[in-house]
């Protein structure tokens, strides 16, 4: 009783935080379970298949996710910005990319690519790459091929962008560790050093202080050192036994 | 001993000071390790008479080849063998050399390489059949393929002809691909560039230690597509060490 009761409550905390994903004014709910999203069935579904389950793979495996949407019409909006609500609404990984395409548009597909990694890449390489993954795959001789090849040459985009990134951050730590070991080098040879001169310290005071004291004995203010010479009978004798009195004399 | 009074507890100060160490962490100070060394060597150990056969995919779009031209679109199967050191031309070096026949014996083609234990470096091409050519040579060999080749890496762009011939190399991803002959680990390679008016799209997986394991070319010319062939390996005798 009480598992099920757990489970219960598991799938509905599962599903309300699911729903709170989705921005509430977004007019095509949830994600579909497919990377493809074709309302309209303009993709047969073989095709629709071959185009999904690469982009799946990508994303389980590398977490890089590649939305392709087919609409009939924008309602006049721009192709990017209908593309980024969907990303909006939808993605969530790092980098990711919609493949917009609206059948009968010589324009279409558009690939908008997203994401927080985009923000570190050069904008003029990220726009020449779009330009050339773009009008390749409008090169395709029909529309769903269009549509398939724009979502093959976007996984390749940012599979290749995501890779560059991770290298040259790699890169970067590397040379980084190399300049914390020279430092740490550079300490360790600056703290043998100071052991020495601590080292060094002490006999060096001693004779400064030995020499100190002997030039101060050898100034004024400093009695001769002693001469001792035995003297018969001492040190109860005196004057060999010379006594002088003084007073009357005795009568 | 006033001196000696001062000195002797600042020497210990500083010998104390000396002594201390901060403590670091060992991801801070530990220099990162070397990844592994070629890992993916030797990168196609080929051995005189091994043989590669892919089954070919070919579609060529209506109007291509000629006004009214009808649509192509055909399978057929393509063996590549390794010939080991061929000239291609008497005022040429000996290089590895590869040729690559259709099933029905009516095209054969020779492709020159330079195999290394690390490297394989692409040199020319030659037409045999249907009638045989001259012999596309490059004079500096490119390079195809090197072992350890990680995602994200681009080759220096390749610029030939004044322009003409273009090719800029990337390698996209390290996959697992399942063909035919098996499931390979790949290295995914993307080549694009021109070669005059014609624009080329490659993707090639290739599979250290056995060679190309799949391959798709595109070629368009005037916006349109002109070409697209995949190919895929069904067998080879190529043993994987």
């Amino acid at each position: 009783m009480v598992p099920k009761i757990l489970t219960v409550l598991f799938a509905f905390c599962l599903a309300f935080h699911a729903s709170a994903q989705v921005p509430k004014n977004f007019e095509y709910g949830p994600r579909p379970p497919l990377s493809v999203f074709d309302p309209t069935g303009f993709l047969n579904p073989q095709l629709a298949k071959s185009i999904s389950d690469p982009l799946t793979k990508i994303y389980q495996k590398e977490k890089i996710d590649v939305l392709v949407v087919v609409l009939t019409d924008l309602a006049g909006a721009p192709p990017e910005h209908v593309a980024k609500r969907f990303a909006q609404a939808w993605c969530t990984a790092n980098i990711h990319a919609v493949v917009l395409h609206v059948p009968g548009r010589k324009d279409s597909p558009w690939i908008v690519p997203a994401g927080k990694l985009l923000e570190i890449l050069n904008p003029k390489e990220v726009l020449k790459s779009l330009e050339e993954a773009q009008r390749r795959a409008a090169k395709e001789v029909t529309e769903p091929d269009k549509v398939k090849a724009a979502a093959t040459e976007a996984a390749d985009m940012l599979r290749y962008w995501t890779s560059n990134l991770i290298n040259h951050s790699e890169q970067v730590q590397t040379e980084r560790s190399q300049w914390i070991q020279k430092a740490t080098e550079k300490a360790r040879f600056r703290k043998m050093g100071l052991l020495l001169l601590a080292a060094s310290t002490i006999p060096l005071v001693l004779g400064a202080s030995m020499l100190i004291l002997f030039l101060k004995n050898r100034g004024p203010r400093s009695f001769p050192s002693r001469d001792l010479q035995p003297r018969l009978g001492a040190p109860y004798s005196g004057g060999n036994f010379a006594v002088v009195k003084i007073g009357a004399p005795d009568l | 001993m006033k001196p000696a009074r001062f000195v002797l507890p600042l020497a210990a100060l500083a010998v104390l000071f000396s002594a201390c160490e901060t403590k670091k962490t060992s991801a801070e100070t530990a220099p990162k390790k070397e990844t592994a060394a070629q890992p993916d060597t030797p990168i196609l150990p080929a051995k005189k008479g091994d043989t590669w056969r892919y089954d070919v995919t070919l579609e060529i779009p209506a109007n291509t080849t000629g006004a009214d031209a009808p649509e192509v679109k055909e399978s057929s199967t393509r063996t590549r063998t390794y010939l080991g050191k061929v000239s291609p031309a008497p005022d040429r070096p000996e290089v590895d050399c590869f040729e690559v026949i259709t099933a029905d014996g009516s095209s054969a083609e020779r492709e020159f390489v330079e195999i290394y234990n690390d490297r394989v470096l692409m040199r020319g091409s030659m037409t045999m059949l249907p009638k045989a050519t001259k012999p596309i040579w490059l004079d500096r060999a490119i390079p195809f393929v090197i072992s350890g080749m990680k995602a994200g890496t681009e080759m220096p762009e390749l610029e030939i002809a004044s322009g003409g011939v273009t090719r800029k190399t990337r390698v996209v991803a390290r996959e697992d691909l399942s063909v035919p002959a098996g499931l390979f680990p790949c290295i995914r390679i993307l080549m694009t560039g021109k070669d005059g008016d014609i624009e080329l799209r490659r993707t090639t997986w290739f599979s250290p230690g056995t060679g190309i394991v799949r391959e798709e070319k595109t070629r368009y010319r005037q916006d349109k597509l002109i070409y697209r062939e995949v190919q895929q390996l069904m067998e080879t005798s190529i043993k994987r060490p």
